[in-house]
C-alpha cells in the first residue's frame, strides 16, 4: 500500500462513500484506483457489520479467480449475507449458483480470450448479490459489485438465469477500469457505447459457452428473462427494434437514421450493437476470435465522452493493431452500414 | 384550518425510476395520492413537497458525468391545478427532493 493509498484507506472510515466517489470521479490513474478501492472496502465493511459469519476481508485484489455471492434476502442493503465463496460447493438456491457460474464463465472468457484478470485487470474479487429488493425488475453494476433482482414474475423473471445479463453487468466494471478517465459517461453516445460494449461481451460470452459460430448465435440479449407472453428477449443485435424477435416495447434503432437525440442509452445502443453484429459476421468464425478482441482493445483508445465516430475509429485502429488491413476494412464497412 | 385544508387538496405524486440492465423497460413506478393517506402521513408528504420547493425546481437535475449505477428518476407533482415534472439523478438532487422520493416510494405500491 502506497502512502497515498494508506491515506485514502484511513479516510474511508470517516468520509461517506458518496464523497469519496465524488473525488474519484474527478481524478485518474492511481488516485482514482485508490479511491475506488477505498469506497469498495468501506462498503463491504459497512455491510459486514450486519452480517455474521463472513471471514475477515483483506484485499479485494486477489490476483486469481475469486467469486463471492451474497443474498440480500429481499432487502436493499448491500452486500447481504455471504452464501457462497470461491470453491464452495453448489447450494440449493438456483440464483446463487447461477450468479456464481455466470461470473465464472465471464471471468474465464476475459482471462482465456482477452488475457485480462478480472474486472480491474488485477484480479479484483467478483462480488454478486442476488434476491435484491422485492420484485425488483432489474440487474445492475453499482461501481463495485453486481446486483440481481428476482423480477416481479409479471414482466421479468429472475435475472441470473441469463448468462449474457451477468457478463453484461460485469463488463460495466471492465469498461469503468478500461477506458482512460474512468469509463464511458453514461449519457448520450458515450452512454450508448457503454451499454453496447456490455451487450457485445454479454452475447459473446453466451456464444462461447454454447460453442456457437456467428451464424449459429441468436444474437438476443436477455433471452428468457421476460415472463411468458411479455416477450422473448429484451434486445436483438441482429435486428434491433424487431419486436417480433424481442418484445413490444423494443424501440432500438439499428441505423443512424433512427438515432434518438437525447434518447436513452438503452435505445441508441442498438446502433453500435448492430455494427458489432455486422462486423462479427464479416469477420466470420466465432465472435470471440476476432470481433470481440477488436472491440475490447478499442476501449483503451476511447475517452469518457466518446462518440460513435470515435468508436468507429477506435475499433478500426484496434483491428489494425491486432490483425490486418482486411479486418480493418470489415470493421469500417460495418460502421458504415449503420450510418456511422 | 389552513393546514387541515392543505393535507388533502388533491396532491398527487408520481415517481418513475429506471436504469441498470433493463433501462426504461424495467422502470419502477410509484404513485401516491395524499387523499388516500392518513392525515399525518399526508401532511408529511406535503411538507416535503414544500421543503423541496418542488414547483420552483428546474426540469432537469442531472449529474454532469453519470455512470451505469446512476439510475434516472422522473417525478411529477400535481397540486390544486398546478403540475410540474423534474427529472434527476439522486446525487444531483437536493436532500429534500431525495427525501420526498424515498417517502413516495415508502407510501405507495410499486407498479
Amino acid at each position: 500500500m502506497t502512502v497515498y493509498e494508506k491515506k485514502v484507506h484511513d479516510l474511508c472510515f470517516i468520509i461517506p462513500s458518496k464523497v469519496l466517489r465524488h473525488f474519484a470521479d474527478r481524478v485518474t490513474g492511481q488516485e482514482r484506483r485508490a479511491l475506488l478501492d477505498a469506497i469498495e472496502e468501506s462498503a463491504h465493511l459497512r455491510g459486514q457489520r450486519s452480517v455474521a459469519g463472513i471471514a475477515a476481508l483483506t484485499s479485494m485484489q486477489t490476483g486469481e479467480k475469486r467469486r463471492t455471492v451474497f443474498d440480500a434476502r429481499g432487502k436493499k442493503t448491500l452486500p447481504g449475507k455471504l452464501v457462497r465463496g470461491e470453491g464452495d460447493k453448489a447450494v440449493t438456491d438456483q440464483a446463487v449458483d447461477q450468479a456464481y457460474d455466470g461470473a465464472g464463465a465471464t471471468y474465464d472468457f476475459y482471462l482465456e480470450v482477452l488475457g485480462r484478470k478480472s474486472i480491474d485487470g488485477r484480479g479484483l474479487r467478483i462480488d454478486s448479490t442476488v434476491h435484491y429488493d422485492r420484485q425488483f425488475n432489474n440487474a445492475f453494476w453499482n461501481g463495485r459489485q453486481m446486483v440481481y433482482g428476482d423480477g416481479d414474475g409479471r414482466l421479468f423473471l429472475g435475472f441470473t438465469g441469463a448468462l449474457d445479463v451477468i457478463a453484461h453487468e460485469l463488463t460495466h466494471g471492465v469498461t469503468q477500469y478500461s477506458v482512460p478517465g474512468g469509463g464511458l459517461v453514461y449519457q448520450d453516445q458515450s452512454g450508448a457505447l457503454n451499454e453496447s460494449i456490455s451487450d457485445v461481451i454479454g452475447s459473446v460470452v453466451k456464444q462461447r459457452t454454447a460453442k456457437q459460430t456467428v451464424k449459429d448465435a441468436d444474437w438476443l440479449i436477455g433471452a428468457g428473462i421476460m415472463a411468458p407472453g411479455v416477450g422473448k428477449a429484451l434486445r436483438s443485435m441482429r435486428d434491433p427494434g424487431n419486436k417480433g424477435l424481442t418484445w413490444e416495447g423494443d424501440d432500438q434503432p439499428k441505423h443512424m437514421r433512427g438515432y434518438v437525440e437525447g434518447g436513452d442509452v438503452h435505445t441508441n445502443s442498438g446502433i453500435p450493437n448492430h455494427a458489432f453484429y455486422l462486423a462479427a459476421n464479416a469477420l466470420g468464425g466465432s465472435s470471440w476470435e476476432k470481433a470481440a478482441p477488436i472491440w475490447y482493445r478499442s476501449l483503451s483508445l476511447l475517452t469518457p465522452n466518446a462518440t460513435f465516430e470515435d468508436a468507429k475509429k477506435a475499433t478500426i485502429d484496434a483491428a489494425g493493431l491486432l490483425f490486418s488491413k482486411e479486418e480493418q476494412n470489415s470493421v469500417s464497412e460495418a460502421w458504415k452500414a449503420v450510418g456511422v | 384550518m389552513e393546514s387541515c385544508r392543505r393535507v388533502g387538496g388533491n396532491l398527487k405524486v408520481v415517481l418513475r425510476r429506471w436504469g441498470g440492465f433493463t433501462g426504461p423497460a424495467g422502470a419502477e413506478e410509484y404513485s401516491v395520492n395524499v387523499d388516500s393517506l392518513p392525515p399525518e402521513e399526508g401532511q408529511k408528504l406535503r411538507e416535503l413537497v414544500d421543503a423541496a420547493g418542488f414547483f420552483t425546481l428546474p426540469p432537469k437535475l442531472m449529474k454532469p458525468a453519470p455512470q451505469p449505477w446512476d439510475f434516472q428518476h422522473a417525478m411529477q407533482v400535481e397540486d390544486e391545478g398546478r403540475k410540474h415534472s423534474v427529472q434527476f439523478h439522486s446525487d444531483a438532487a437536493p436532500e429534500a427532493l431525495r427525501r420526498l422520493a424515498e417517502e413516495v416510494e415508502a407510501r405507495s405500491s410499486r407498479r
